[in-house]
């Protein structure tokens, strides 16, 4: 009776192990994951920030022939 | 005969004994050997060997936090830190130097023969490159040489570019701050270093069986800046064209928000670009605003009709004879630009005479006028963060020579930077409350009670003075923004030359307060070496106006004073944290445009207009007023009803 306790449990120790080493596997993988998309995101960040860099958007409105109005076309409206 | 074969039989059996005895004896010692081995391993060298063992389970692995973050006020990022690929290789594991130089040359694009001397360096550890592209690392990582390894690191990047380059500085390869906030803020942008212990399988692979990833314990503070990067770009645009426009070798412009001291835009002219310093020089990348000396000029004359009627030496209305142009003091001889006879104090100021502010600078006497320009902060540099700050250069009172003090009046013989000059200036704006300059936002929520260094009514009074030098016939008057009254003063300051003496050179300056009584804006702006004009008024006094009507005609206008930035917004609203955030502008819900058109009738114009604008549907605008009396096509009709023309007819209220 005791032998086959101290077998069964044996067993489950084997199994508790082997899923604990399986889920640090995953946990790794999600870290990682997680670890590129966030450095994914601050490059994006970066690219969105040069995309509207202000002295980029000026150069394309002059390329399309716009230009910032002078103080007497700005109309300023209230809330 | 039977005799014999008992005797043979003896002598067997007791040769199995003997054989049994031996394997016996043999067992035994082969058993305690076992034994001797086993209390060796388990107990003798137990613990030195469970060592070795974690050493092949567990690594220990050097990480680096990231270098925090750069903001400025509304979360925009000025400078960030990305992950970036550096190529190393250790020459002993390399087979083919040859072949593997090329092949690397090809990925990275450069020159074998530099790689292949990398290559055959008798060490084991060589950089190859450094912070590459992600693509140019994968081909790197494709070509599997073996030997070759791609470590990552982190690279800084300034995504606005040259914006606020010489403010922020720049870092060094390996992250260290060499210049600017970079340098003065080192310690605190920069990541901290931790050993963290790392379990391995059999084949070397990480596994996760320990708590989690510690990076964020180790990585640099983020820091926010008073900085608006909206107004910094306007204040850098009109700069550079004032400053090629002159044909000055320098440019420097400041906007700063009166109440609290916080440095709204700080402009320099030639531009530095700290993602590429190494193609730039320390003379453009030096930040002159906080460092360089110069003679203020006229620019410090209010300061002394602040003093002299602070002193009740002189009235608003106190006559002074300007001696048409041509004074002998001594040895020496004070001019002016212009022949003045009797002004009164506030036309000395407007017309900016040197004679006069000299004899009302005798007038005062040299210890008073010395401790009004020490409580001014002269004497001291500003207390922002920036590294190599100048402390300006002004000597004790009691070397004044009658001359000096003449001179000093009107801004000769005194030197200051121009940060030294604005936080002077922003004390007269602030009803004569010595007030800091902040760089930092955090800074500047911190409460803080400065010293008075003139009465509310002198600082007032001085404030008109400014106002008549722009609104009225004084020096300034380019400086004039319709719509709103400013004050300001010109600089045109004669530039020490090499040779002892003045030279032909000179620094022209301007700095205003929008509006003129109780300043809500405070622009400073100084153009080095401007010809063939060089006058204050004409050179620098326009890009005030410029600066100063772009940022009112722009959302920002005046409203700092009545929403004060450090109240009324939750502070964890504005963490810099997760730049995302700020990425979203909170809009208004705008009123619903379907097929046909909705009643817009009393809904206000700029509600009506940017509805209509966000889809894509421009109004014409006819009458005045601020609220939509009709609209054709009206409520409930097709768009297209008025050949595709949307009118908005205004009325007041």
């Amino acid at each position: 009776m005791t032998l086959s306790l101290t077998f069964f449990l044996g067993l489950a120790k084997v199994w508790v192990n082997i899923e604990r080493v399986d889920l640090s596997y995953r946990i790794q993988t999600l870290q990682n994951d997680y670890r590129e998309n966030q450095e994914l995101r601050t490059k994006l960040t970066i690219e969105k920030n040069n995309l509207l860099s202000p002295y980029r958007l000026k150069e394309l409105g002059e390329g399309m022939g716009m230009s910032s109005p002078s103080e007497s076309q700005t109309r300023k409206l209230r809330n | 005969m039977l005799q014999m074969t008992k005797t043979d039989l003896n002598n067997k059996k007791d040769r199995t004994r003997i054989k049994i005895i031996i394997i016996l004896g043999l067992f035994i010692i082969a058993w305690m050997g076992l034994w001797t081995r086993a209390l060796f391993i388990q107990v003798i060298k137990g613990e030195e060997l469970a060592g070795m063992a974690d050493r092949q389970y567990y690594s220990k692995e050097k990480i680096t936090g990231k270098r925090g973050e750069i903001f400025d006020r509304n979360g925009v990022v000025l400078a960030q830190s990305v992950r970036s690929k550096s190529v190393y290789a250790n020459p002993f594991l390399v087979e083919n130097a040859n072949s593997a130089s090329m092949e690397l040359a090809a990925a990275l694009e450069t020159d074998p023969g530099r790689i292949k001397a990398f290559l055959n360096q008798k060490s084991s550890f060589v950089w190859i490159t450094r912070k590459i592209s992600d693509r140019a690392a994968l081909k790197v990582a494709e070509k599997n040489i073996p030997g070759v390894f791609i470590i990552d690191e982190h690279s800084r990047v300034y995504p606005r570019g040259h914006m606020l380059g010489q403010v922020l500085g720049f870092v060094g390869v390996d992250n260290q701050g060499l210049e600017g906030l970079e340098k003065s803020l080192d310690e605190r942008l920069s990541g901290a270093e931790m050993v963290i212990v790392m379990q391995r399988d059999a084949s070397g692979h990480k596994m996760s069986l320990l708590p989690q990833y510690p990076t964020r314990k180790v990585d640099g503070q983020d820091v926010q800046l008073t900085i608006d990067s909206e107004i910094q770009f306007t204040a850098e645009r009109y700069l550079a064209s004032a400053v090629e426009k002159h044909g000055g070798s320098f440019g420097l412009s400041l906007v700063v928000h009166v109440p609290t001291g916080d440095i709204l835009a700080w402009a320099s002219y030639p531009f530095f670009n700290p993602n590429n310093f190494q193609s730039s020089n320390s003379s453009i990348w030096r930040n002159r605003a906080a460092v360089d000396l110069m003679e203020p000029g006229s620019t410090l004359k209010p300061f002394l009709m602040a003093a002299a009627l602070e002193e009740g030496i002189a009235k608003t209305d106190s006559l002074y004879f300007c001696e048409n142009g041509r004074w002998r003091l001594g040895r020496n001889e004070i001019r002016d630009v212009k022949e003045y006879g009797w002004l009164t104090l506030n036309r000395v100021l407007r017309y900016s005479s040197n004679i006069c502010s000299a004899k009302i600078g005798l007038d005062l006497g040299p210890g008073p006028y010395f401790q009004y320009l020490d409580k001014l902060g002269f004497s001291v540099e500003t207390n922002l963060p920036l590294p190599g700050q100048g402390r300006g250069i002004l000597r004790p009172s009691h070397v004044w020579s009658r001359m000096d003090l003449a001179t000093i009046a009107f801004g000769q013989g005194i030197a200051t930077t121009p940060l030294q000059l604005a936080r002077a200036y922003l004390t007269l704006a602030n009803e004569g409350l010595f007030t800091e300059l902040n760089l930092i936002k955090e800074d500047g929520e911190r409460l803080q009670t400065w010293p008075r260094v003139f009465s509310n009514e002198v600082s007032s009074q001085v404030l008109s003075m400014l106002r008549d030098s722009v609104e009225m016939d004084g020096t300034g008057t380019r400086a004039r923004i319709s719509g709103v009254e400013v004050g300001g003063k010109t600089g045109t300051a004669q530039k020490a030359s090499p040779r002892g003496g003045y030279g032909d050179k000179y620094v022209a300056s301007f700095i205003g307060f929008i509006p003129a009584h109780d300043p809500e804006f405070m622009i400073l702006a100084i153009i080095d070496e401007p010809s063939p004009q060089h006058y204050g008024g004409v050179v620098a006094a326009p890009v005030f106006a410029d600066i100063g009507a772009s940022i009112l005609s722009s959302g920002r206008g005046i409203k700092f004073r009545t929403l004060p930035v450090t109240e009324g917004q939750p502070v964890q609203a504005n963490k810099p944290a997760d730049n995302a955030r700020f990425s979203v502008s909170h809009r208004r819900d705008r009123i619903h445009l379907g097929n046909e058109v909705p009643d817009l009738r009393g809904v206000s114009l700029r509600e009506a207009v940017e509805s209509l604008l966000g889809s894509g549907i421009v109004p014409v605008l006819e009458g005045k007023g601020v609220l939509v009396r009709d609209h054709v096509p009206g409520p409930g009709e097709s768009w297209n009803q008025n050949n595709g023309e949307f009118i908005l007819r205004l009325c007041d209220s």
